[in-house]
């Protein structure tokens, strides 16, 4: 998979669509291709459990 | 009074859902205050000082959604308790097709190989972190998110750049890309013009009057507000001028932003010098300095003269400044009845923080030094209200400032705090004129003028001789009904602008007038 910048602005945007639903929804009324990704805090929103994994993985 | 608080253990809502429900129990009978709300160290301190953080609030975790209620009766608490539980759990079936609702990137990319973007709205602490993983399977990113820290911010530009790729925001509340609204943006026809701007509803102003001039905007490249401060450098703003230079579809680029720090200004002005399209340039007034270059480049100072300077270009093909005409300023002002008037200070009541600071830039400047304007946006030859709450002589607020959205829903989309404000200024006889601006589009209030119904029959029934001068920021394209919108405002008496600087210059006309 490979997009640049240009290729953005040449084909137009198809989105994944992390965080408020009402986005996902607005990209569907125009007729994009969008997927919406169920976002929830990682490590029940503990920053540092997120800081340890992200160094773990 | 009564408070309490209710704990839903293990459920995650994004922002705007719980700002919605919130908002809608504290409109409830016998409510006087209500907060729904992610239990996350971020958020209690919000609860703490609305006198809201109960023991049980305090115990809940951050995948916790707290709701907190204050209101005259237990029953009626309990009440408006129940109503965001049942709206809280319908929200569980929503729209989205459960085989695209995806937990990761790498699981949305087998349903979408082709994607080239990440839209991401997470809390601003997480949000850097998605970002990351957005550039690592090479996807650009618009970054609505604000509260993202300035080195998180020059980190993810620094990479995104070396890849190639962009990074609009953090905190970019519009774009277009090929004619695709993305967070708050208007429907606006495609055309020649792109747009690289760190400004939400400067963007959004200069896309309507193009689109209303009959030329189309085609990309608008949002940069976020930090870019051009010198830590920053520019990154986005110098990456979208290249690729709007390489686009073909576009003939013309309009550069929008406060004034950028001194370095990242002149990397910028050397940027534009090679410059193989035109440029204008509108850097919110006349502070930045003029910045005309061989005809190549001219420098606008309000958002109206940029789409007015760009549909002149494709008329005649020449970079000139275009202003539009003050015949109808003049006619409005010829036919009111300025003897009936009592008050006489300006109340501007902003959903746009753009078309609050563009205000106050024109106002202050045409009103003599006797005169003072207070407001909430940094702006020389302006005032810092000490209460943005409380108005005070001639007063400009942007009610979509963080002392008014924190854990609160932006006006954009929810006027409940606006419409109590605008009915304590009508009762105020010190107050002459009135001013509100309507921000349609995609992501804003589905009805906004409609919305504010009650109050504006209140002003009527009031029947003092106070003008409310409004201007509304959409198409015929938006999802909003605007010309049903515009005929309610003409129906309820309300004089409607076709610009903010117009309704600007009306405001301090007005007051010029009555002294």
């Amino acid at each position: 998979m490979k997009s640049n910048m240009n290729d953005l602005l040449s084909e137009g945007p198809k989105v994944i669509n992390i965080g408020l639903r009402s986005f996902y929804e607005a990209s569907e009324t125009q007729g994009i291709k969008v997927v919406h990704i169920d976002w929830k805090p990682p490590a029940q929103g503990d920053i540092e459990t997120i800081k340890l994994l992200d160094r773990l993985l | 009074m009564v408070v309490q608080t209710h704990i839903i253990k293990q459920k995650y809502r994004d922002s705007v859902q719980l700002m919605q429900a919130a908002s809608q129990a504290s409109r409830m009978e016998g409510i006087e205050m209500a907060s729904v709300l992610m239990g996350t160290p971020q958020n209690k301190p919000l609860l703490e000082e609305a006198r809201l953080l109960t023991s049980l609030a305090q115990n809940a975790g951050p995948n916790d959604i707290i709701i907190a209620i204050k209101g005259k009766s237990h029953d009626e608490v309990q009440n408006a308790i129940n109503f965001v539980i049942e709206l809280l759990n319908k929200e569980v079936v929503s729209s989205i097709d459960e085989a695209t609702n995806y937990r990761s990137i790498e699981g949305a990319l087998t349903d979408l190989p082709e994607a080239n973007l990440a839209l991401i709205s997470v809390p601003g602490m997480y949000a850097a972190r998605e970002v990351n993983k957005a550039l690592d399977k090479n996807l650009n990113v618009l970054v609505f998110s604000d509260n993202v820290s300035i080195e998180d911010e020059l980190r993810i530009k620094t990479r995104a750049h070396e890849k190639n790729l962009i990074i609009m925001g953090p905190d970019a509340g519009t774009a277009i890309i090929k004619g695709i609204g993305l967070g708050f943006a208007n429907n606006v026809k495609p055309g020649p013009i792109g747009l690289v701007a760190a400004s939400g509803t400067g963007t959004q102003e200069i896309c309507v009057l193009c689109h209303k001039q009959g030329i189309g905007v085609t990309h608008a490249i949002g940069t976020g507000s930090r870019d051009v401060k010198d830590i920053i450098g520019g990154i986005t703003m110098l990456d979208g001028i290249e690729a709007l230079e390489k686009d073909p579809s576009i003939e013309l680029i309009i550069l929008i932003s406060k004034p950028p720090e001194t370095k990242t200004l002149t990397k910028v002005l050397e940027r534009i010098k090679i410059s193989s399209k035109p440029v204008i340039i509108n850097f919110l007034g006349k502070k930045a300095g003029y910045f005309d270059h061989e005809g190549k480049s001219i420098t606008v100072t309000t958002l109206e003269e940029a789409a007015l300077t760009a549909a002149a270009y494709f008329r005649k093909k020449e970079l000139k400044i275009k202003q539009s005409s003050t015949d109808n300023i003049h006619a409005i002002l010829s036919q009111m009845q300025f003897q009936k008037l009592k008050g006489r200070y300006i109340r501007g009541l902003f959903a746009g923080g753009t078309f609050t600071y563009e205000a106050a830039m024109i106002i202050s400047e045409i009103l003599p030094k006797t005169h003072t304007l207070w407001t909430n946006v940094h702006l020389e030859g302006t005032h810092l209200i000490p209460n943005p709450r409380k108005s005070q002589g001639h007063t400009l607020i942007d009610m979509g400032d963080d002392e008014f959205t924190s854990g609160k829903p932006h006006p954009m989309i929810d006027q409940f705090e606006r419409t109590k404000r605008f009915l304590r200024e009508i009762r105020d006889p010190e107050v002459g004129i009135i001013l509100l601006d309507f921000v349609l589009g995609y992501g804003s209030h589905p009805d906004p003028i409609s919305d504010m119904k009650l109050a504006f029959n209140e002003w009527i029934k009031i029947g003092r001789p106070m003008p409310i001068i409004c201007h509304v920021c959409g198409t015929e394209l938006d999802p909003q009904d605007y010309k049903s919108s515009i005929e309610q405002l003409e129906q309820w008496g309300v004089i409607i602008m076709p610009t903010n600087a117009q309704m600007a210059k009306l405001a301090a006309l007005f007051v010029l007038k009555i002294e």
